[in-house]
Formats: C-alpha cells, sequence, structure tokens
C-alpha cells in the first residue's frame, strides 16, 4: 500500500484518468438525460478514495479499487431509487431485474466497454449542434476529468464563461435529443465534427496563451489519447483519424524545444533539434503511412504532411521549403482560410531567403 | 504566384489578407516582411500594434526583440 501522505497527489493523478472512463460509462448506463447524475457518482466514489485512503494507505489496485466502488454505487441507486425504471436505453431492459442488474453494470466496466462508452461520449459532447468552444469545454470536462477551473486556466478565461458553456452543453443533449451512439449512418460528417474539435483542442494547448504548462501540456495530451480512441476503434479508425494523430505526434514532439529555461519562445529556426522527440516522430510517420487513403488527402493529410518535412528535415536550413509551400497551395484550395494563405505566402518566401 | 516569390510580391498578397487585419500573428509576419525588405520604420509599426493586441507574455518577449532588432538598423 502507499503510504497516506501521498493520498492528495495520487487521487489527483487518477482524477484526470479514471473520472473521465467511469463518467462516460456511468453516462451509458443512466443515459444522456442523467449525465449530472453519472457525475455525481464519480464525484462521490472519488471523495470516499480520499477519505478512505487517507487513512488506509492507497491499495494495490487503485483503478480496481474505484471501478468497485462506482459499481456497488450505482447498483445501490438503481434498486433504492427504483431509478432504472427512470432510464430509457439500449440496456434499460437489463437494469429492471436484479438477475441482470448486477452483471450488466459489472460488464460495462470492462476494458473493452470503456473504450466504447468513451467513443459515444465523444460523439455526444462533439454533436454539431454544440458550438465548436462548448464542445471543447464539455469534452474536458466529462472525457478528461479537468475541473472548471482548469479549463478556465486553459482558456485564459473565467469559471462562469466556462460553466455556462457546460451548461448550455448538456441542455442540448435534453433539447436535440442527442443520442449516446457512434452514429454509423452519418458518420464522416459526425466523425468530421468530432475531429475538428479534438483539433482545436490540441491546437488550444499547444499555441494556448496560458502560462500554465502542465494545463497545456494535458490539453495536448487528452486531445491524443481521446484521438488513439478513434484510431483503435474498427469504425472510427478512418484515413482521416489516423492522419490528425500523426499531425498531432509530429507537432507534440517539438514541445520541449519550443521554449527555454525561462519560459520564452524558441523560434523553429534556432531550436535544438536533439530535444525532439524522435520516438512521437516515428509514431507521427508510423500513423501518416496509415492514414493513405484512395478518397485523397483531407486537410489533416496535408498539415500532418507539412509537420513530417520539418520533423524529418536535419536543419532549418536542409528544410524542403518548396515541399512546404507546394502543400499549403494544396490545402488553401481545399481548405481555403486566411490564415492558409498567410502561411503559404510566408513559406514561399522563406524558400528564397 | 509561384513558391519562388520576390519578398515584395510575398507583402503585397500578405497585404490583401483584409480578414486577419487584427491578429498579431498577422502583424507579425507583415512586420517580419517590412523587416526583411530593410523597411524598418514599417516593420515597427506593425510589431507595436501585434504587441498592443497580444496577450501572451512569452509572446511579447519575442515582438519587443524583433522591435530591438529594427532599432538597431534605424
Amino acid at each position: 500500500m502507499t503510504q497516506p501522505g501521498n493520498v492528495h497527489q495520487l487521487v489527483g493523478h487518477l482524477f484526470r484518468q479514471e473520472a473521465g472512463k467511469m463518467a462516460a460509462v456511468l453516462t451509458r448506463i443512466f443515459g444522456l438525460h442523467n449525465i449530472e447524475q453519472a457525475e455525481d457518482i464519480v464525484q462521490d466514489t472519488l471523495l470516499q478514495a480520499l477519505s478512505a485512503w487517507k487513512f488506509k494507505g492507497i491499495p494495490e489496485n487503485p483503478q480496481a479499487w474505484l471501478y468497485t466502488v462506482a459499481k456497488n454505487k450505482t447498483v445501490d441507486l438503481l434498486r433504492t431509487q427504483k431509478r432504472r425504471h427512470e432510464i430509457e436505453n439500449d440496456i434499460s431492459v437489463l437494469l429492471k431485474t436484479e438477475w441482470t442488474l448486477v452483471p450488466t453494470v459489472k460488464n460495462h466496466f470492462l476494458k473493452n466497454e470503456i473504450d466504447d462508452s468513451q467513443l459515444r461520449m465523444i460523439f455526444a459532447c462533439c454533436h454539431p449542434s454544440i458550438p465548436y468552444e462548448s464542445q471543447i469545454a464539455l469534452t474536458l470536462k466529462t472525457l478528461c476529468g479537468l475541473s472548471t477551473s482548469e479549463i478556465a486556466s486553459g482558456f485564459l478565461t473565467n469559471e462562469e464563461t466556462i460553466s455556462k458553456r457546460i451548461y448550455r452543453a448538456k441542455e442540448k443533449f435534453k433539447t436535440e435529443n442527442i443520442q449516446l451512439e457512434v452514429p454509423v449512418n452519418d458518420l464522416e460528417t459526425r466523425l468530421d465534427a468530432v475531429l475538428k474539435s479534438l483539433y482545436l483542442l490540441f491546437n488550444e494547448g499547444y499555441n494556448s496563451n496560458s502560462t500554465n504548462e502542465i494545463i497545456r501540456e494535458d490539453l495536448c495530451s487528452e486531445a491524443m489519447r481521446l484521438c488513439i480512441l478513434l484510431t483503435e476503434n474498427e469504425i472510427t479508425g478512418q484515413p482521416q483519424s489516423f492522419a490528425l494523430l500523426s499531425l498531432m505526434c509530429l507537432q507534440a514532439s517539438r514541445f520541449d524545444a519550443r521554449l527555454d529555461d525561462q519560459g520564452e519562445i524558441i523560434l523553429l529556426k534556432d531550436q535544438d533539434r536533439s530535444k525532439w522527440n524522435s520516438k512521437l516522430i516515428g509514431k507521427g510517420i508510423e500513423y501518416l503511412k496509415q492514414s493513405q487513403s484512395k478518397q485523397g488527402a483531407t486537410e489533416y493529410h496535408l498539415e500532418a504532411s507539412i509537420a513530417a518535412c520539418h520533423a524529418l528535415a536535419e536543419d532549418f536550413d536542409a528544410t524542403n521549403w518548396k515541399y512546404i509551400y507546394n502543400v499549403y497551395c494544396e490545402l488553401s484550395m481545399i481548405k481555403p482560410s486566411p490564415v492558409i494563405e498567410m502561411n503559404k505566402q510566408c513559406f514561399g518566401v522563406c524558400r528564397d531567403h | 504566384m509561384g513558391y519562388a516569390a520576390t519578398i515584395e510580391e510575398g507583402l503585397r498578397s500578405l497585404l490583401e489578407i483584409s480578414e486577419l487585419k487584427d491578429n498579431y500573428y498577422y502583424q507579425t509576419a507583415v512586420g517580419d516582411f517590412y523587416l526583411m525588405s530593410k523597411e524598418f520604420n514599417r516593420a515597427t509599426d506593425y510589431y507595436l500594434e501585434a504587441l498592443r493586441t497580444c496577450n501572451s507574455r512569452s509572446q511579447k518577449n519575442l515582438l519587443k526583440k524583433k522591435l530591438d532588432s529594427c532599432k538597431e538598423f534605424m
């Protein structure tokens, strides 16, 4: 057992890792309309852990401990409050009899079911009817276990604004009757929305004005974790999902080289390339290979190609600017935007000077 | 415009992007182009505008360094 003194630190770490998973599973059981119920159980479970572990020390397998407590609380609630009769989803019939109640709740805490629940939750949080800024706030709160104040810090705004965004997003669950599912029929459009949201989430961490490095890295790593979930699933593991994951890996590989010890920005040409994470570059290239598609390149393919070109250049002067400029030209055709146009002009001149 | 654009051509194209006039990345990019063209007064104007709209401490410090390099040549 871990010593009681480390309890707060470990619970904080576990909260990040497990709260989102438990919330997704419990929302799958209670239904999207009862998401607050699921969040209450997660909160109670973590408080119970904090209180019990403070005196008894941390158990050998804290994750299993948390899941057992959450399962028990769920079963108790479903039994005592007759809550099961209010649930209307594809598993509600299994929650209505004592014979199947406990095994059904238990089964939803198995690894593959947790992944499935998180995927469903991603699609719900990134539903097109919810504004992007609310999608990201809700994803961070529900799936990544970040507190409202941490999200506010990441976005350089106040807690009230973030709370409002999350509240409005949850209201959309009800008013738009959003289903907790991986949308097979409308996959391409819905997956686009999810990828866009994860892309923005990653960029928020990568380019954020927040001075809190831990929050910034958390935003990036959570975006990557959720993107990995998409690539590992048979339905959502589409070429564009791999391309986005490739882009994230290649960008994240430069994280440690972008700032000096005082937190000052180091420009690309001045970065110490030995500090670039070669393991992440390797993964990024591998995912880029896996993203090849007969349907042509998406914006993520092109951006990942640019990032790969930078990552593979021996030094700044050896960068293939002509290739980068050409990819920007292609990018400006499939995704015309003032920012792409600006980058295109900058890289065009970079090539010659 | 091909990739082998001159600084002048690049700058002209950049100044046509009206949607980003208030964006400090854009203002910095235009400032960089003027710096490359050795038009230090104009570069300074754009860097100062970028400095006004930028919130990040590290970005501000970077812009101050660029302003200092302009001063050296003025």
